[in-house]
């Protein structure tokens, strides 16, 4: 078997498919690029595929990854033209590279994601105003965010450990907010958990909905490359 | 798009998904399913209607779907059209829309693409600056209904029909919409309701329907593909993002049935039974498999275990196809060992149950019904299953058939336990076992044998429903029924005339939608509908017709003889059985004379003779 790990945007109208879809999605296209994927055994045997980490429904994608196995050894670049040639409009291979087996599993390698997203801002409020609301925001101990749990109750998340960066700058007459998130098995913040908690300490809510928002990265500890 | 439930119903770009250029594009199409996408893409019609005019250079296709409530509200709040997937283009910019009616509980969902799309109603309040309206589908067979909200219905197969409305559409540019629409009513296949005229006797029942134009015809016929393998067949089928229903490929291996069961209206309509060649079969599925990316192929049809050569076809299929993973599965199954060891040799992985469908509970009506299965065939069947592998089953009847007794009923609860039994005698373990009994209420629907029979009363399906579900209780015995109210509006619809247009309108004005969803459904809002449009709907739903009577869907055509169904329906109430044409005997329905066709079968295994 032969690793490979790969990396793809999701853009434009295949923003709305699903992450159990996108799955699914790139199964039917490696079958229309004849790519021999290996199967896992047992009873149920599916294709050996994953993802770094899902994207939310809705975001645009431009450096995500996936990982696959085939059971036959192809040139890399054979494989990007192949796929990209059998992949959906909006789904696009930006890089193949094979890895040596036995290595560490994409998804515990993930641990922040970048984030880019575009605000308006009400007239009363300047980017001066933003930063000094920012910098007061960064600088408090904990940031407690209200999640629903697996039993469908309220459980109060201090986020503050997860956020690693926040940068505002204006563009088109709003703000274009820079976001650097934990994202993965070890934790997980969603942009739309900090802007809303932003917007409430603010005094200034965000609307949550007609909000852009685009991953722009993923990387491992450290702000390592993934690749 | 953000707030709604499931937004890739709306986005469209799917692999094989065909975008052509609007400007150079002469004639353009939208396909209007009246439900979810989800639903809409397991169309295999949608597919095929698609694939032919996407093939015409001349014209364009594109789909639209119903939308669910919350993207309704969106759309409403505002104020957007209903746009279509592919060019995202208000439905009102298109030259032809056309609607499928695969089920009457869909027709509310119509009237609300059309709303949303901007347009009137009503054919008579639309003008020539709005797009032609067309519906086909089985419920075309009686169109009355929907007479008053559609421009023209298509009758029969859309393969050749399709192509030739699009024709004379364009052999009629510059002329008004009421020309196109005389031109139109000529075309063999093609209904204009507006050009044709109803009359009512006193006892408020159909007098006759006269055409208003000299020569079209006073029996609108049905079309007919007479070589399935030289008909279009979709090489290129979309394969859709969402996990919809079928999420495989769809290989049509042959159309039609002539077992002859006197309650299934698909059998009068889709006849008669035209296989595809083995050659042409094996070609489109390894030509489907390298287009979509599916591992699963599913060989459908009426009765997929009757096509004459499924033994020699399903071996070749494993054969080609299973060394690239593709697994194939049998969607309906006959009752008997023959379709239980076909399904074993076809599926790797035993999925969950096997359906089988009796739909009586004892023999005298299953005779009446003609679907001449005996005990001693589910018996086997079951038993085949359950030592193949397989720990449940499902099996479907039907409640309110004609001359019904409550001995049917328990012979219904009989048949469950001897199936439960032959599960513990083949050695299911007690934890597992399953036996799902779904009982559906019967319709009585039009070109059947049961076309004269009304539809049993509400309170009787209910108390027949509580005292199954009474003597079915027991642990590894599971009931699923339906709602009667949603099966009676279906049979008011299934047996109406023009007038319903009234009560149709104001349910959806008081807004019903997607009536065929439980969670949905209504029936307050149908009960106000029909008091406000002064409509007694258990008129329509009870009235048992006579043979000399003018039935409201007598001037449309499926070819088969009124007096064949007339003798069937005679011997229905006598209990006498009548074979299937393809094993010899021919029971002169009517439609090979008439339509000028045969059967084409091309052999190999025989055909199981009742």
């Amino acid at each position: 078997m032969f690793r490979y790990r790969m990396k793809f945007s999701k853009t434009g109208t295949a923003r709305y498919i699903s992450h159990l879809d996108l799955l699914r999605a790139f199964e039917r296209a490696m079958r229309r690029a004849r790519l021999p994927v290996a199967l896992s055994q047992g009873f149920n045997p599916h294709p050996r595929l994953s993802f770094a980490a899902p994207l939310p429904v809705g975001v645009e994608g431009l450096g995500e990854y996936l990982e696959v196995d085939l059971s036959e050894q192809l040139e890399s670049d054979e494989i990007k033209v192949r796929l990209n040639s059998s992949l959906n409009p909006g789904l696009k291979l930006t890089g193949v590279k094979e890895l040596p087996a036995g290595g560490p599993a994409l998804m515990a390698q993930v641990d922040r994601a970048d984030y880019t997203l575009h605000l308006e801002l009400p007239s009363d409020f300047s980017l001066g105003d933003f930063e000094v609301c920012l910098e007061g925001f960064l600088a408090q101990t904990e940031i407690k965010v209200a999640r629903k749990g697996k039993d469908g109750r309220l459980k109060e998340i201090d986020v503050r450990p997860l956020i690693f960066s926040i940068a505002g700058s204006p563009s088109q007459g709003g703000l274009e907010l820079k976001l650097e998130l934990k994202t993965g098995s070890s934790g997980n913040v969603r942009p739309e958990e900090v802007v809303k908690a932003l917007g409430q300490w603010c005094h200034m809510p965000f609307a949550a909905e007609g909000v852009t928002v685009t991953r722009t990265g993923l990387f491992g500890v450290g702000r390592t490359d993934l690749f | 798009m953000r707030s709604v439930q499931k937004p890739s119903r709306y986005a469209g770009g799917e692999w094989n998904a065909v975008v052509k250029d609007w400007e150079k594009t002469e004639v353009k199409m939208a396909f209007g399913f009246p439900d979810v996408y989800e639903v809409g893409m397991s169309h295999l019609g949608l597919q095929i209607l698609y694939s032919l005019v996407n093939s015409r250079e001349d014209a364009l296709m594109e789909r639209v779907f119903a939308p669910w409530g919350d993207m309704e509200e969106q759309l409403r709040q505002h104020n957007l059209p209903l746009f279509s997937l592919e060019s995202r283009r208000p439905l009102g910019e298109f030259d032809i829309l056309a609607f499928t009616l695969q089920y009457e509980m869909s027709f509310t969902n119509i009237l609300n693409m059309l709303d949303l799309s901007g347009m009137p109603l009503r054919s008579g309040h639309r003008d020539d600056s709005h797009p032609l309206i067309l519906a086909g589908g089985p419920c075309a067979f009686n169109p009355e209904p929907l007479a008053d909200f559609i421009d023209a219905f298509v009758l029969g197969e859309g393969e050749e029909v399709l192509n030739d409305i699009i024709d004379m559409f364009k052999k009629s540019r510059g002329y008004s919409k009421s020309d196109l629409l005389g031109r139109l009513a000529r075309v063999p296949g093609v209904y204009v309701p507006s050009l044709y005229d109803v009359s009512y006797m006193q006892d408020g029942s159909m007098e006759k329907v006269t055409p208003l134009l000299p020569d079209i015809p006073g029996v609108v016929i049905k079309r007919v593909v007479k070589d399935m393998d030289q008909a279009h067949f979709p090489q290129k089928p979309i394969v859709p993002h969402l996990e919809v229903v079928h999420d495989r490929i769809m290989l049509e291996v042959l159309r039609g049935c002539t077992r002859g069961c006197r309650f299934c209206q698909a059998g009068a309509i889709y006849r008669p039974v035209r296989e595809k060649s083995p050659a042409t079969l094996a070609l489109q599925a390894s030509n489907l498999v390298g287009s979509t990316g599916h591992n699963e192929i599913s060989l459908t049809s009426l009765s997929t275990a009757d096509y004459s050569g499924v033994r020699p076809l399903v071996t070749e299929l494993l054969d080609n196809l299973g060394e690239m993973g593709v697994s194939i599965s049998l969607p309906s199954l006959r009752v008997d060992a023959f379709s239980v060891d076909l399904a074993k040799q076809v599926q790797r992985v035993r999925r969950s149950s096997l359906t089988f469908a009796p739909e009586a509970g004892t023999q005298r009506l299953r005779d009446v019904i003609n679907k001449g299965v005996t005990a001693q065939n589910l018996v086997e069947a079951v038993t085949a299953a359950f030592k193949s592998g397989w720990q449940a089953v499902k099996l479907y009847f039907m409640i309110g058939l004609p001359t019904e007794g409550d001995e049917d009923l328990d012979g219904i609860v009989e048949l469950a336990r001897t199936v439960l039994d032959c599960g513990l005698k083949s050695g299911v373990s007690r934890g597992r076992l399953k036996v799902t009994v779904s009982v559906s209420s019967f319709v009585p629907k039009s070109h059947t044998a049961f076309q004269w029979e009304p539809f049993d009363r509400m309170e009787e399906l209910r108390r027949k429903q509580l005292y199954l579900k009474d003597k079915l209780k027991h642990k590894n015995i599971s009931f699923n029924w339906h709602e009667p109210a949603v099966s009676f509006l279906e049979a008011v619809f299934a047996r109406g005339d023009r007038r319903l247009g009234g009560a149709l309108e104001r349910a959806f004005a008081l807004g019903a939608r997607f009536d065929g969803w439980s969670e949905c459904f209504k029936f307050q809002i149908w009960q106000q509908a029909f008091n406000e449009a002064g409509i007694d709907p258990y008129w329509y739903g009870h009235r048992r017709f006579n043979a000399e009577d003018t039935l409201p869907w007598d001037h449309i055509g499926a070819g088969v003889d009124k007096g064949f169904l007339v003798r069937e329906h005679k011997k229905a109430l006598e209990g006498q059985l009548t074979g299937d044409c393809r094993s010899g005997r021919c029971p002169a329905c009517g439609l090979c004379a008439s339509l000028e066709i045969e059967p084409v079968l091309f052999g190999g295994d025989s055909v199981v003779p009742l």
